[in-house]
């Protein structure tokens, strides 16, 4: 065997057609070991398609999407000399006799014994075979597509990437799987599914979220205004549950800037529900058969086993809110640790490494990165509640012990995959929240929009009571396939080194 | 300068005045909180690992290092010298300076000399050197596929577990990132 672009350079010495127009496949591997010729429903004429993946003396192994097969070729005899480099270069084509049985525009199908010295895994060919038993015999062989290059993935077992340091072709299909379990459940539930813009005029003003920013202009060489890549489709969702919908899904495609690591990629998928007429109770328990739906469907057995933790499904699911879980860790009370001057130094003095400049988010966040989060959801998901009021969101206040969002969050195994709410729908509330928004996102220096008319139009016009959940399912499929990353739950990811 | 989005594993830079290694990094963003980038950062001088939070946007200067092949001449006690080939400077570093490093130096070694601020500060072996078991526990014929692993101690002083048909005398390839065992070579 030699290296792919010698191989190459060899074929295309040889004038033969690299990269012919049509192919002339009939059978799929598996179908002619199910239906072997002689049989009566058995094929007279087999040709073959699929990719090389293995190269040996006397015959080649190839792969199609029904399965693999090792094909035999006839020895050598007909005038082969040797060539440069190593290469057994088979006679000019002119003296072989090309054989045009695939047609003017399909591959030159030749003797194979004179094609296999050209051969590497990689390529792409066509063969005409004989099946008179085992093994299978290759009578013609005709190239569809030359690798060049070597692509390792093509051979790729579980454990390696993907065509972009992604998922395994594995890991498509059950990712696949999983998107048609998520849509039977909510299909069967009642649930509409919609589509909705992610690109839009007037985005999310979570201070804590950038954006993606692109410009629409009627003609290319206007400067245009700006427009925006959602972070969430959750305004055009509420629309559509005031517009009467009471009960919606949506899969959607959503951006987040500068979030890339082990569990971030700028581009990701979302699932998103509503219900009117419901909280973030009804949500709760929406997530719990969800997920032991999609679990069934995989056959997991009743549990997620994600990098070395065993999480039950079963129910009840744990509910801790978070003042109780921060208690726990750490011994902090959050109901007394309302304002920057509190908090900041009291996770200094328990040893969270947060400057002394920091905001009341920052110290919040690392908080709860460092020491709540990596002990939430280890032997079964837990749903993290009753945010502190300030970090509300899009979530209704309720006055507890001390005034708190009905907002939740889903961990399995110290990982977060969902957050919900009870979705805010008094106008006043919600105007005075995006003022405090865009305040902020000013004061850090983040660009700061105008806020969506149309939502608070909606507010104004009345939205039914209602709950609320964003859910990441790359980060699901991750946990459901014990995945080590997020990326490889998705055959492309996002490279920060190509910009 | 550098911010936390462009970390990546071996980038030298200067906090507190100390020259630092990245060994590890990991963005970290909980819920629709503020992100920031769990950073362990090895001190180039001392071999000190300590663990940082680094705020998104927060720039790092990049620390003024630079490596020069040198060869390794001779040891004087606890002052080892090394010599550049091109203009045979010559400069010592102290044991200390050496860390890991110091378990693999044979004579003639030719190895990265770091300099901080033009300063020597430390040395970097080959990734993969070869040396010869000076003392191990008898081999066992045959042995090849169980896994069961013996401490071997090796010409220069540092120890590696090695596979049980490994015999005193024998030369071996280990990785001095990793302080494993590789293979046997024939000598």
């Amino acid at each position: 065997m030699c290296d792919h672009w010698n191989a190459f350079q060899a074929a295309r010495r040889q004038g033969l057609r690299l990269y012919p127009a049509r192919c002339t496949r009939t059978h799929l591997v598996e179908e002619i070991r199910i239906d072997p010729p002689g049989t009566p429903s058995g094929a007279q004429r087999i040709v073959l398609a699929g990719r090389v993946t293995a190269v040996g003396d006397s015959g080649f192994r190839l792969a199609d999407a029904s399965g693999s097969v090792w094909l035999q070729v006839p020895r050598q005899g007909n005038g082969a000399t040797p060539g440069p480099e190593g290469l057994t270069v088979p006679a000019p084509i002119a003296a072989q006799g090309v054989d045009t049985s695939a047609g003017e525009d399909g591959p030159d199908m030749l003797a194979p014994e004179t094609l296999l010295p050209l051969l590497v895994p990689g390529d792409v060919v066509q063969a005409e075979v004989e099946v008179p038993g085992e093994p299978w015999w290759v009578r013609r062989l005709g190239m569809l597509a030359k690798a060049r290059r070597p692509a390792p993935w093509l051979l790729s077992t579980p454990t390696q990437g993907g065509p972009g340091g992604g998922a395994t072709l594995d890991t498509l299909v059950h990712r696949a799987q999983i998107l048609r379990a998520i849509r039977s459940f909510f299909d069967t539930n009642g649930f509409l599914e919609v589509e909705t813009p992610i690109m839009a005029r007037h985005p999310g003003m979570e201070p804590h979220i950038d954006l993606f920013e692109s410009r629409y202009r009627p003609d290319p060489t206007l400067p245009g205004t700006p427009v925006f890549l959602l972070s969430s489709p959750e305004y055009a969702m509420k629309r559509l549950v005031a517009a009467g919908v009471e009960r919606v899904y949506q899969v959607s495609r959503v951006f987040r800037n500068g979030e890339l690591g082990p569990f971030h990629n700028p581009e990701f998928t979302l699932l998103e529900w509503y219900r009117a007429f419901a909280s973030f109770v009804e949500i709760q328990a929406d997530l719990e058969r969800l997920v032991q739906f999609i679990a069934d469907r995989l056959r997991l057995g009743g549990a997620i086993r994600w990098q070395g933790h065993t999480v039950s499904l079963a129910s009840p699911w744990p509910r801790i809110t978070v003042r109780e879980a921060v208690s726990e860790a750490t011994g902090l009370d959050l109901a007394s640790l309302g304002d920057d001057q509190d908090l900041v130094p009291a996770c200094r003095r328990i040893g969270v490494d947060v400057p002394s400049n920091a905001t009341w988010d920052e110290a919040f966040s690392r908080l709860l990165a460092d020491r709540v989060e990596p002990t939430l959801g280890l032997e079964r998901p837990v749903f993290l509640m009753d945010y502190p009021a300030r970090l509300a969101a899009l979530a209704k206040v309720r006055h507890d012990s001390y005034p708190v969002a009905e907002r939740f969050e889903l961990y399995v195994a110290g990982m977060e995959v969902a957050n919900a709410y009870t979705e805010l729908n008094d106008p006043d509330v919600q105007r005075e929240r995006f003022l405090q928004e865009r305040a902020m996102r000013r004061r850090m220096g983040a660009p700061a929009f105008d806020f969506d008319p149309d939502y608070l139009e909606t507010l104004e016009s009345g939205l039914p009571p209602c709950g609320g959940i964003a859910l990441g399912v790359d980060r699901l499929i991750m946990l459901l396939l014990d995945l080590p990353d997020v990326r490889k739950a998705m055959a492309f990811p996002f490279s920060a080194s190509t910009g | 300068m550098v911010t936390p989005s462009e970390f990546r594993k071996g980038l030298k830079v200067v906090m507190d005045g100390q020259p630092y290694v990245i060994v590890e990094y990991q963005f970290v963003k909980p819920g629709k909180g503020v992100a920031f980038t769990r950073t362990r950062f090895k001190n180039l001088i001392t071999g000190n690992v300590i663990d940082v939070n680094v705020r998104s946007g927060e720039k790092l200067a990049l620390a003024n290092t630079e490596e020069v092949e040198m060869s390794f001449l001779y040891k004087d006690g606890d002052q080892y010298t090394f010599m550049n080939n091109e203009t045979y400077e010559q400069i010592q570093l102290d044991k200390d300076d050496l860390g890991d490093a110091i378990k693999y130096l044979t004579e003639n070694m030719v190895v990265q000399v770091l300099l901080y601020n033009g300063k020597p500060i430390g040395i970097d072996v080959p990734n993969f050197v070869t040396l010869e078991v000076t003392h191990c526990e008898p081999g066992i014929k045959g042995d090849t596929a169980t896994g069961a692993t013996k401490p071997a101690t090796l010409s220069t002083g540092a120890t590696v577990l090695v596979p049980l048909f490994v015999e005193q005398g024998d030369w071996i390839k280990v990785d001095t990132r990793t302080h494993t065992y590789l293979e046997r070579i024939k000598k």
